[in-house]
């Protein structure tokens, strides 16, 4: 799947878009996450890109230790806001999208 | 209301001359642009650089909300103000600073906050609506007057070296609700600050974008998202998706819009 950065999270990351290829070998690395039912959802895909991008990713956007994700930025599936789907449960295949973008409200 | 030697029937060919010449434009461009009313929700950072273009665009009536008045640490981006201007109500400041730069220009200055009770009646009677707000929550309320009434929305935000820029036809694009409208469990822990210039830019992309609709041109982002990044000097473009339970827009879908008025196009019908 594609990942897109935007803003700020660009500087976090390094970069403005990276891929991460869905498939059981992928995830082999990483806990299992509770009640999981062997799918890859957005938990699992932030948990390895905490792992890639280390303090930043995991000041910034997401926790997997303590399953914390920050709330100053959106995350979009396919253009979709994750809050209007199943949250960080949603299940993910390899030809999504997933974009995160920053609260951006100041004028 | 201020306004001076107002003619809305006169083109002024020097003045305009290096529009007049684009294409898309032309003299009935420039004068379709004198008719038009168009509402800017503050006059801030962003509301700086926007006034000043749609001024120098032409366009015939510009309504400016705004309730603040100038503090010391607006003047490192909101360039309508002065430091002698501290204290002073900015909606009223930037009227006659637009006038003193376009003396033609039709301004009237609203110093009060946008709520419920002035939204409706501001927003219908403006072909146009532009956010230049620093908070979600206006964002939100604009979103939705703009729907009921079906008035094309330009919006945009800032924050540290980034920024935003969209247009929203309600009916055939995705509304801010759509993508934004979703209730947050807190808010951002210290309010980020901005760079001046960044204000200044993504200012200048929504007068740009405003100024493209109000000719009845095709809209350049389609339903996306323009972002800007300094930390590396990218424009990157975000699609989106409507929310079918959108409760602002979702029934809008189902009947053919009426957003293009404001472009001076016949509405358009919707897949």
């Amino acid at each position: 799947m594609t990942i897109k950065y935007y803003a700020q999270l660009i500087d976090w990351t390094g970069c403005t878009q990276e891929e991460l290829p869905v498939t059981a070998d992928a995830y082999s690395c990483i806990s299992p996450v509770s009640g999981s039912t062997g799918k890859v959802s957005v938990r699992m895909v932030l948990s390895v890109l905490e792992s890639r991008h280390k303090e930043p990713f995991k000041e910034n956007i997401y926790d997997s230790a303590s399953d914390t994700m920050q709330d100053d930025f959106f995350i979009l599936l396919n253009g979709r806001h994750l809050a209007r789907l199943q949250g960080l449960d949603t299940l993910v295949s390899d030809t999504d999208i997933l974009s995160l973008i920053p609260v951006t409200e100041a004028g | 209301m201020i306004q001076k030697n107002r003619n809305d029937l006169y083109v002024d060919d020097v003045r305009y001359s290096r529009q007049i010449g684009l294409p898309g434009i032309g003299r009935a461009g420039q004068f379709l642009l004198s008719q038009k009313r168009v509402l800017v929700i503050g006059a801030g950072g962003l509301g700086s650089p926007l006034l000043f273009a749609l001024a120098g665009a032409g366009i015939g009536h510009i309504t400016i909300v705004d309730s603040d008045t100038v503090s010391e640490s607006n003047l490192n981006r909101q360039f309508l103000y002065r430091a002698a201007d501290i204290g002073q109500q900015k909606a009223k400041l930037a009227s006659e600073r637009l006038l003193e730069y376009h003396p033609d220009l039709s301004v009237d200055p609203v110093c009060e906050y946008l709520s419920d009770v002035n939204a409706p009646g501001l927003i219908q009677t403006h072909d146009l609506v532009i956010t230049a707000v620093d908070n979600r929550q206006t964002r939100i309320l604009i979103n939705k007057y703009c729907c009921i009434f079906r008035k094309v929305l330009v919006d945009g935000g800032v924050r540290a070296f980034s920024g935003y820029a969209a247009v929203i036809e309600p009916g055939r694009t995705p509304c801010y609700h759509c993508l934004f409208g979703i209730e947050e469990k807190a808010r951002i822990k210290d309010p980020p600050g901005v760079l001046g210039s960044i204000a200044g830019i993504i200012g200048s992309l929504e007068a740009t974008l405003a100024v493209i609709m109000l000719l009845g041109l095709t809209n350049p982002l389609d339903g996306e998202i323009m972002y800007f990044h300094a930390g590396n000097m990218s424009f990157e473009r975000l699609k989106i998706e409507r929310d079918p339970k959108c409760p602002h827009c979702s029934a809008l879908w189902k009947q053919p819009s009426e957003a293009a008025g404001a472009r001076g196009k016949e509405p358009e019908s919707v897949k």
